[in-house]
C-alpha cells in the first residue's frame, strides 16, 4: 500500500485538476412514457422497433447525463443497429440450427465462436466507445485480438486449472486491458489495478457465501434426515431457495462491485486531462439491488423505467470527476465510422463485456 | 429572436456560448458577446436529432461541428416541425399519459397473442420448409449422440422385438403410412425409463422397460407409438425446435437490456414458454392417438391404460414443478381418454 500511495504522489498529473459537477438528469415518470411505446412497438413490428427503442432509450441515459455542464450524446442511428441486429439473428438462429441437427457440428461453430469471442468483444467495445461522445469528441476502445485471446480466454481457462486461485488476478488483467485500452479523443484512460485488492476482495466474497450459505442450511435442515422443515412446507423448498440465492447473490455482488470499481476509479486517470474517484458502498448498493429487485417483482416489471433512474442517480452520486483547466484541448482523432454488427453479435451470443 | 446555445468546434472538444438564429431556410450563428455573425447554415446542409424527451437539442453541421441547444427551445421546435415532424409525433406520443394507460393494457395482450399466435404459427410454416431427407439426416446424427451418451443395446428378446415390430407396421399400414419412412428401434436405457420418443424423420425409440411394463397390455403399446407417430406426421420436432429459436431471440431482445438477476427471470421466461408449446403439442399428439385408436376400432382405454401405467412410475410429483414441466399432467390426459370413451 506504501509503495502505491507514493506512486501516486510521483506520478501527480502535470497540471492540477478541479472537481467538476456531475449530474443525472433523467426522471424516472419521463423515461416510463419512452419505454412502454418502446415495447409496445417493438412487439407491434415484430422486434423491428427494438433497433429504434435501443437507439431512444441510449439517448436518453446518455443526454441526460451531464458532466461539468456538458452531457454525454449516443450517436448510433437506428438503422445501424437493425443491420446489425439482422445479420446476429441469422447467425444466432443458424447456429442454434446446426447445433440441433447435428451435435458435432454444432460443436464445430462452438469452438470458431470460442476463437473468435475475443475479436467480438473488443470490436463490441469499439463500438460502444465510438458511440459515446462528449463535447463532440468521441471515446475509443484501441483493443487487439492476441491481448484479449490472452485475458478473456488463456488466463480465465489456466485458473479453473489451478483451483481458481488464478481467477482474481485473471478478472484484474480482464479490468485492466477493458480501462487501458480506453481512449477519449486522443487522450488515453490509464489504470494501475492493485493485484492484492482483487485477492482481498475475491477472498471475502467467498467466505461471505460460505458463511451464508452455511447459515441457510442450518435453518432448512438436511431433509433426509428429516430435521428442519416438514414435509408439506418441502414443497416450497425450490421457491425458497431460488429466493434466498437471489438475495444472496444481490448481496456478494454488490459486495466485489463496490471494491473493484472504487478501486478501478480511484487508480484510474486521464493524464492532463481527469482523474476519478467512486465511491459505493456495500450495503448502501446492496439495498439499492434488494429494493429494487422487489420493485420489479412487485409491479410485475412496470418499476422498470424508475430502477433505471434510480441506479442512474446512485451512480452518479457516488462518482466524482476532476478536470483540468483547459480541457478543450482533446482531438478527435477517430476518422472512420464502425459498424454494430459485432456488438449485435457479441450481444445475442452473450459475450458482452463491461466493467463491474 | 434568438437563442442561445454551446457551438463545439469539428475535431476538438472546444466549446463557446453563442446565439442562434432562424431565417427563412438557413440559420445563423452569433458570438454570444460580440454579436459578430460566425456562420451561416442553409437547413439542407444540417441534421437534427429526434425529439426525446427533455433533452437537449443537438444539430449537426456537415462539416462535424455541432450545436447543442435547450429542448424546450421555440426554435428547435420550428426546425423540427420544418425537418423532422415524425419525430416530433412520437416525442409526444411518448409524453401523453392517456396513450401510456393504453399501452399499459396493449402491452400484455400483444406479448400474449405474440406467444401464442404468432410465434407458433411461425413456427410452424418455417419447419415445413425442412426437407424429408434432412430429418432423416439429423435423426442418424440424434440417434447416433443418443447411442453413446444415453441408450444402450436392447435385452429385448427377439420374439418380444417381433410383437411389437409386427404392432408397429400394422399401425403403419392402417394409417396407410410410407413404411420405409419409419423405423422403429428398441433400446435399454436407465435415464429415460419406461418412455418412448420420436425423432423428426420418424425414427422412434422404444426402451426396454416400457416394453416389458406393457407386456400384458399390447393395446397400451400402440397407444403410445400412436402418439409418437403423431409427433413425427405433425413435424413437431421441427416445430419446437423453430419455436425455441424464436422466443431466445425474442427475450433477447425485449429483456435483453435487463442486466444481472432480471436476466434470470427472463430464462425462466423462457422455459415457461417453451414449456407450454410442448404441452401443446403433447396433447395434440393424445388428440391424434385416440382418434386414431376409434378409427382403427381399438378403445381409447388403451390410452387410459398406457398413461395410468406410466404415471405409477412417476408419483412423487411436485405441484410446483407443474409449470416446469413438458408434459400434461396424466390426470387431464386420462380424463381426456376416458371422455373419448363414451
Amino acid at each position: 500500500m506504501e509503495t502505491s500511495e507514493q506512486n501516486a504522489v510521483e506520478q501527480q498529473p502535470s497540471q492540477t485538476t478541479q472537481p467538476v459537477s456531475f449530474n443525472f438528469n433523467g426522471k424516472a415518470g419521463e423515461f416510463f412514457g419512452i419505454w412502454i411505446v418502446n415495447i409496445l412497438l417493438s412487439i407491434v413490428t415484430l422486434g423491428i422497433y427494438t433497433a429504434w427503442a435501443k437507439v431512444r432509450t441510449n439517448r436518453y441515459f446518455y443526454g441526460n447525463t451531464e458532466l461539468d455542464q456538458h452531457s454525454f450524446s449516443y450517436l448510433a442511428t437506428p438503422l445501424q443497429i437493425l443491420k446489425g441486429r439482422i445479420i446476429a439473428v441469422i447467425l444466432f438462429g443458424g447456429y442454434y440450427i446446426v447445433s440441433i441437427i447435428s451435435p458435432v457440428a454444432g460443436l464445430a461453430v462452438m469452438a470458431c465462436l470460442l476463437i473468435a469471442m475475443p475479436w467480438l468483444i473488443c470490436a463490441s467495445l469499439r463500438f460502444k466507445m465510438r458511440m459515446t461522445s462528449y463535447r463532440n469528441v468521441r471515446f475509443d476502445f484501441t483493443g487487439k485480438y492476441g491481448e484479449a485471446l490472452l485475458n478473456f480466454l488463456v488466463f480465465p481457462i489456466i485458473s479453473v486449472f489451478t483451483l481458481y486461485l488464478l481467477f482474481p488476478y485473471a478478472l484484474k488483467r480482464i479490468d485492466q486491458f477493458i480501462v487501458n485500452n480506453t481512449r477519449y479523443g486522443n487522450k488515453q484512460f490509464k489504470a494501475e489495478l492493485c493485484t492484492t485488492t482483487y485477492y482481498m476482495t475475491s477472498l471475502v466474497t467467498a467466505v461471505m457465501f460460505g458463511i451464508i450459505i452455511g447459515i441457510f442450511f442450518a435453518v432448512v435442515g438436511n431433509p433426509e434426515e428429516g430435521t428442519g422443515l416438514a414435509g408439506s412446507e418441502m414443497q416450497w423448498l425450490p421457491l425458497l431457495m431460488f429466493a434466498v440465492y437471489l438475495l444472496v447473490l444481490s448481496f456478494i455482488q454488490a459486495f466485489y462491485v463496490a471494491q473493484i470499481r472504487n478501486h478501478i476509479f480511484e487508480s484510474t486517470e486521464i493524464n492532463d486531462l481527469a482523474r476519478f474517484n467512486s465511491s459505493y458502498d456495500f450495503l448502501s448498493l446492496a439495498y439499492l439491488q434488494v429494493t429494487n429487485m422487489l420493485a420489479l417483482l412487485c409491479s410485475l416489471g412496470l418499476a422498470y423505467p424508475w430502477v433505471k433512474v434510480r441506479q442512474m442517480n446512485y451512480m452518479v452520486a457516488k462518482t466524482s470527476v476532476e478536470l483540468v483547466d483547459n480541457k478543450d484541448q482533446v482531438l478527435d482523432t477517430i476518422g472512420e465510422q464502425s459498424s454494430a454488427i459485432s456488438e449485435e453479435v457479441a450481444n445475442v451470443f452473450d459475450v458482452d463485456v463491461g466493467l463491474a | 429572436m434568438q437563442s442561445a446555445a454551446i457551438y463545439y468546434l469539428a475535431g476538438s472538444s472546444q466549446a463557446r456560448p453563442v446565439n442562434v438564429l432562424l431565417r427563412d431556410n438557413e440559420i445563423s450563428l452569433f458570438c454570444a458577446d460580440s454579436q459578430q455573425v460566425i456562420t451561416k447554415v442553409m437547413l439542407d446542409e444540417l441534421s437534427i436529432c429526434a425529439a426525446l424527451g427533455n433533452l437537449p437539442c443537438e444539430i449537426k453541421l456537415a462539416n462535424g461541428e455541432l450545436i447543442v441547444l435547450p429542448g424546450d427551445d421555440q426554435l428547435v421546435n420550428k426546425l423540427r416541425k420544418q425537418l423532422n415532424p415524425a419525430s416530433l409525433f412520437l416525442a409526444n406520443l411518448e409524453k401523453n399519459k392517456v396513450f401510456w394507460l393504453i399501452a399499459i393494457i396493449l402491452v400484455p395482450l400483444c406479448f400474449y397473442s405474440l406467444v401464442n399466435y404468432v410465434i407458433p404459427a411461425a413456427a410452424s410454416s418455417v419447419a415445413g420448409q425442412v426437407s424429408q431427407p434432412m430429418k432423416a439426416e439429423i435423426d442418424e446424427h440424434a440417434i447416433g449422440l443418443y447411442d453413446e451418451v444415453m441408450l444402450e443395446h436392447t435385452s429385448l428378446s427377439l420374439t418380444e422385438q417381433a410383437v411389437i415390430e409386427r404392432q408397429w407396421l400394422d399401425l403403419l399400414q392402417a394409417l396407410d403410412l410410407d413404411v420405409n419412412q419409419y423405423q422403429l428401434l428398441f433400446r435399454a436405457s436407465e435415464a429415460f425409463g419406461a418412455n418412448a420418443f420420436a425423432l423428426p424423420g420418424g425414427t422412434v425409440v422404444v426402451t426396454d422397460q416400457l416394453v416389458q411394463l406393457f407386456t400384458d397390455n399390447p393395446e397400451a403399446i400402440s397407444a403410445i407409438l400412436l402418439h409418437e407417430l403423431a409427433h413425427v406426421e405433425y413435424n413437431h420436432s421441427m416445430q419446437i425446435l423453430a419455436e425455441s429459436v424464436g422466443t431466445t431471440i425474442l427475450m433477447t431482445y425485449f429483456f435483453g437490456d435487463l442486466d444481472g438477476i432480471v436476466e434470470l427471470f427472463s430464462g425462466t421466461a423462457v422455459t415457461l414458454v417453451q414449456n407450454n408449446y410442448s404441452r401443446d403439442l403433447e396433447s395434440e399428439a393424445d388428440d391424434y392417438a385416440i382418434a386414431k385408436l376409434k378409427l382403427l376400432g381399438q378403445s381409447p382405454q388403451a390410452f387410459v391404460d398406457a398413461m395410468q401405467g406410466l404415471s405409477e412410475q412417476g408419483k412423487d410429483y411436485n405441484k410446483l414443478l407443474k409449470y416446469f414441466s413438458t408434459h400434461p399432467e396424466f390426470q387431464q390426459r386420462i380424463n381426456k381418454a376416458s371422455q373419448a370413451i363414451e
